[in-house]
């Protein structure tokens, strides 16, 4: 079942010179799926990822999520659809610093009026699932970049959204983490059934995906899927990327 | 953790964000509060009763005037103070858009966090009010010469106004704020802490013209003081010296550190480059916060030397020169009793003085006319040397007004003969000179004073109503500000008008009274004064916050080539002392400018209050800045080293 269905995007930002960041990118997602991109710096693979998420508005082309086409719906609305059926995870982990690990999982359903009984059985059940049920009264200065990472994995699954959005998540992180979070982010897709959009540069944490889409200056360039050896499908990203040169 | 918690916590545990915020709210507040208890203070009503001397209308005017100046002002204020700590939460407003936040919520969330501090400030600053009340109504009744002093009371109306005046105040803020924010594209916010600067560029047209306008402005100013009548040119170089500032601070400032940056010999030069390469970003960043700084604190400045010189003693004894007048009649018959009594009570209370007795006549065409012999016993008493004039026809003139004297100084609109009409009689006078004081108090009766000759003052024939002269007794008394005891005894004993037969004036009571009229006006320019220098204190803090954060990755990079706590105690030395000093120092030469006009418009010195004043602001803004180049360092070196 189809979940994502992105038809000719292209983005391009104004300016003195204009740059065309994306162009003519046309990719499906299914349900379930979990799908990495991946390609050069300055490719567009962030570009794309903020495009899909609705952060960044495409200069034309569709987004269909689930059914529906994000960039259309008013403020109000776009905000229920982020609040509902996305979830997200960056490299810099953008957890607020004034709230407690606890809070921050919990700031999804906050927004959504949840009762503070049920945030509490939520908030235990995730924070089991991801290691971190010591840590949730802790303050984020007061945690390691893992722990940072896997709070904001927390925060993006605790309001079970349809699509979580996850921009090099083990970027900042040592590789035992980086694998932590991967394995994490894998049980969620494989548990869970969440669709999951991976953008990273490490070949490590690609090869958790089922597919990977290569983009190179802003074009869709090739597409490879992961068969049943981890080891071979992460050879493969290894080859894709010594061609792509970067 | 329910919506309204998570707005709770955002300010709570944002408090060093907020606290400069907070603390200037709850001072607005607290001045607002202490002007309400003042106008609502049982004492103040109207006529006092508790002293010869009453509130008059000024006063009242004053007290209410002052309130809405605090409150208008404290407005902007505080909405400038919100936007810019708006601005600095700009990528977290950016990640609750991305977590799915309504825009509505958004509102919402300031809203309440608005709100909150809003009211808390509220109930502190009444609270911290309430605390010094009872000083401020000691130092009140101080300041307006209330003896007996001012009792304490309940002030719950003016509580009820105070909280229904800064609800209202906070309530159309939040209302505002909400609309500063603005719902951009959540990468915009997510990404404006990290947008990489543009090279500050500067134009040499400008910057050349910042200096003109500022010299200019000046010129405008001391032009004024020897044309007072042109009026529109106080406004008019004020305005010059405004537009000159923001251009100092904007162009000049960034255009003087681009020109030492060619300099290769300064700029290469040990932590220089870190110094002034940082300082062309930092100057382009605060020119609005220099300038808005250093004019809030050079109006708080010059407006609080205004009032204060209004209230000092040489005002009064500007318009007379006399302690004591006591005038009386020929019919009066307890003349030698009364002075009897004034020699009495000064001796006794151990003052030195002068006394003379002058009888002038009255001259139909508005003039006093004194006999030569008559005004060398005042020119004596008040320590003036003696006049001498050559034939009967000759005069001397003697001002009485503050703008008389001016004019006589200036030697301007000075007829060089003066028609002297009574009765049948007319003499015709030559001006022989001016003399450069006051000779006596010509405020009320606006006469003209004039000198002549003994002879010629035998001549000139007595009024139409008068048959003998009245008697002016004069005193001029040493330290007359402390008269005020001797002068209540005095004004007792001597019902007062007896028939119109004597009248007692003293100098101590012109001087209360306009004391009071100005002790009013100095309150009010004082609090007002110490609000806007909070206030730039407060736009300061914000500022040094924010590039707190950006500092720490700047120095923690460079810390890694290797630079010395020393070096960095330097280098942030002289950054801060810019940020802290710069527009003082802008505000202080505005200031004294406004000062040395001033002084030319009143003719004693106001050297001394302007010195007090501008030393106590600089010793503050000193303080301050080793407070908070300490916690900088100290937060700097803990991250770093």
């Amino acid at each position: 079942m189809e979940l994502l269905n992105v038809c000719d995007l292209d983005k391009i930002y104004k300016g003195k010179v204009p740059y065309t960041a994306l162009s003519n990118i046309n990719l499906k997602v299914n349900k379930g799926e979990f799908v990495g991109i991946m390609g050069p710096s300055g490719s567009g693979k962030t570009t794309l990822l903020n495009t899909i998420s609705t952060i960044d508005a495409p200069s034309s082309g569709k987004v269909i999520l689930n059914g529906k086409e994000p960039h259309q719906l008013s403020k109000e609305k776009l905000a229920l659809f982020r609040r509902r059926e996305l979830g997200f995870v960056h490299q810099t982990f953008n957890l607020l610093s004034t709230l407690t690990v606890k809070e921050n999982i919990i700031l999804p359903l906050t927004l959504d009026g949840v009762h503070p009984q049920d945030m509490n059985h939520e908030v235990l059940t995730i924070a089991e699932k991801l290691g971190i049920s010591n840590i949730l009264n802790k303050y984020i200065y007061e945690i390691s970049g893992g722990q940072a990472q896997r709070t904001a994995i927390a925060r993006a699954v605790i309001h079970s959204p349809k699509l979580i959005l996850a921009d090099e998540p083990t970027g900042n992180l040592d590789s035992k983490a980086a694998e932590d979070v991967m394995e994490e982010l894998s049980k969620i897709n494989s548990e869970l059934g969440t669709t999951i959009m991976l953008v990273t540069h490490d070949a490590i944490a690609a090869s958790y995906c089922d597919r990977i889409i290569f983009i190179k200056d802003g074009k869709f360039y090739n597409e490879i899927y992961c068969g049943d050896n981890r080891k071979v499908f992460y050879q493969k990203i290894l080859d894709v990327l010594s061609l792509l040169g970067g | 953790m329910t919506f309204l918690q998570f707005a709770i916590n955002n300010v709570l545990r944002n408090k060093r964000i907020y606290i400069a915020h907070f603390l200037s709210s709850s001072l607005s507040v607290m001045f607002f509060f202490i002007y309400a208890f003042l106008v609502f203070h049982p004492d103040l009503q109207g006529e006092l009763t508790t002293t010869s001397i009453t509130l008059n209308m000024l006063g009242g005017i004053g007290l209410q005037t002052s309130q809405y100046i605090i409150f208008i002002f404290s407005f902007f204020f505080l909405l400038y103070s919100v936007g810019t700590f708006l601005k600095k939460r700009n990528k977290e407003f950016g990640l609750l858009l991305l977590l799915g936040i309504s825009p509505r919520q958004m509102n919402k969330l300031i809203f309440i966090e608005n709100m909150l501090i809003g009211m808390t400030a509220i109930v502190f600053g009444i609270f911290i009010g309430l605390i010094l009340s009872k000083l401020i109504l000691i130092i009140v009744a101080n300041i307006l010469g209330i003896y007996k002093g001012l009792v304490f009371y309940l002030p719950i109306k003016a509580m009820l106004l105070t909280i229904s005046a800064f609800m209202l105040l906070f309530l159309t803020i939040s209302v505002l704020t909400t609309k500063i924010v603005g719902i951009e594209q959540p990468i915009d916010l997510l990404k404006s802490d990290k947008k990489p600067k543009v090279q500050p560029k500067a134009s040499k047209a400008l910057s050349f013209l910042s200096i003109t306008f500022i010299l200019l402005g000046y010129f405008v100013e001391f032009y004024y003081t020897s044309h007072t009548n042109l009026f529109i040119l106080i406004p008019m170089g004020v305005f010059l010296v405004v537009i000159g500032t923001y251009f100092l601070f904007s162009q000049f400032s960034v255009y003087t550190l681009n020109f030492l940056k060619r300099k290769e010999n300064i700029y290469f030069k040990k932590v220089n480059l870190l110094t002034i390469s940082e300082l062309v970003y930092r100057m382009k960043d605060n020119a609005i916060l220099f300038f808005m700084v250093s004019i809030i604190s050079a109006i708080a400045f010059t407006g609080i030397g205004t009032f204060m010189s209004l209230g000092n003693p040489g005002l009064s004894e500007m318009t007379n020169p006399f302690s004591y007048t006591y005038i009386s009649s020929p019919e009066n018959k307890q003349e030698e009793k009364h002075l009897l009594e004034i020699n009495k009570k000064l001796k006794e209370a151990e003052f030195s003085y002068r006394t003379v007795t002058v009888a002038p006549k009255e001259i139909q065409n508005n003039l006093l006319v004194f006999s030569l012999t008559d005004f060398n016993h005042i020119a004596n008493v008040l320590g003036h040397p003696k006049e001498t004039l050559k034939d009967d026809n000759q005069t001397i003139l003697v001002p009485t007004t503050v703008a008389e004297l001016k004019k006589f100084k200036n030697k301007e609109n000075i007829s060089n003969s003066i028609d002297l009409v009574q009765r049948d009689t007319d003499i015709h006078l030559r001006v022989k000179k001016t003399v450069s004081y006051l000779g006596w108090d010509g405020k009320d009766d606006g006469k003209r004073m004039i000198v002549v000759s003994d002879k010629m003052f035998e001549k000139i024939p007595l009024g139409q109503n008068e048959d003998t002269l009245w008697n002016y007794h004069l005193f001029t008394v040493k330290d007359w500000e402390k008269s005020e005891e001797v002068t209540k005894q005095l004004e007792n004993d001597f019902p007062i008008y007896e028939e119109g037969k004597y009248a007692f004036k003293a100098l101590v009571v012109q001087w209360l009274v306009e004391k009071q009229e100005n002790g009013m006006l100095i309150i009010t320019s004082v609090l007002v004064g110490i609000l806007f220098f909070t206030f730039a204190a407060s736009f300061l803090y914000s500022r040094l916050y924010t590039d707190l954060e950006r500092d720490k990755h700047q120095y923690m990079s460079i810390a890694k080539i290797g630079l010395t706590k020393n070096e960095l105690k330097k280098v942030i030395t002289r950054q801060l002392c810019i940020m802290f000093f710069l527009p003082i120092v802008i505000a202080l030469l505005h200031s004294i400018i406004a000062f040395i006009a001033l002084q030319k418009l009143v003719s004693f010195s106001i050297v001394m209050d302007s010195v007090f004043l501008l030393t106590f602001f600089v010793s503050l803004q000193v303080m301050y800045f080793f407070v908070v180049r300490w916690r900088y360092l100290r937060y700097l070196n803990k991250k770093i080293m």
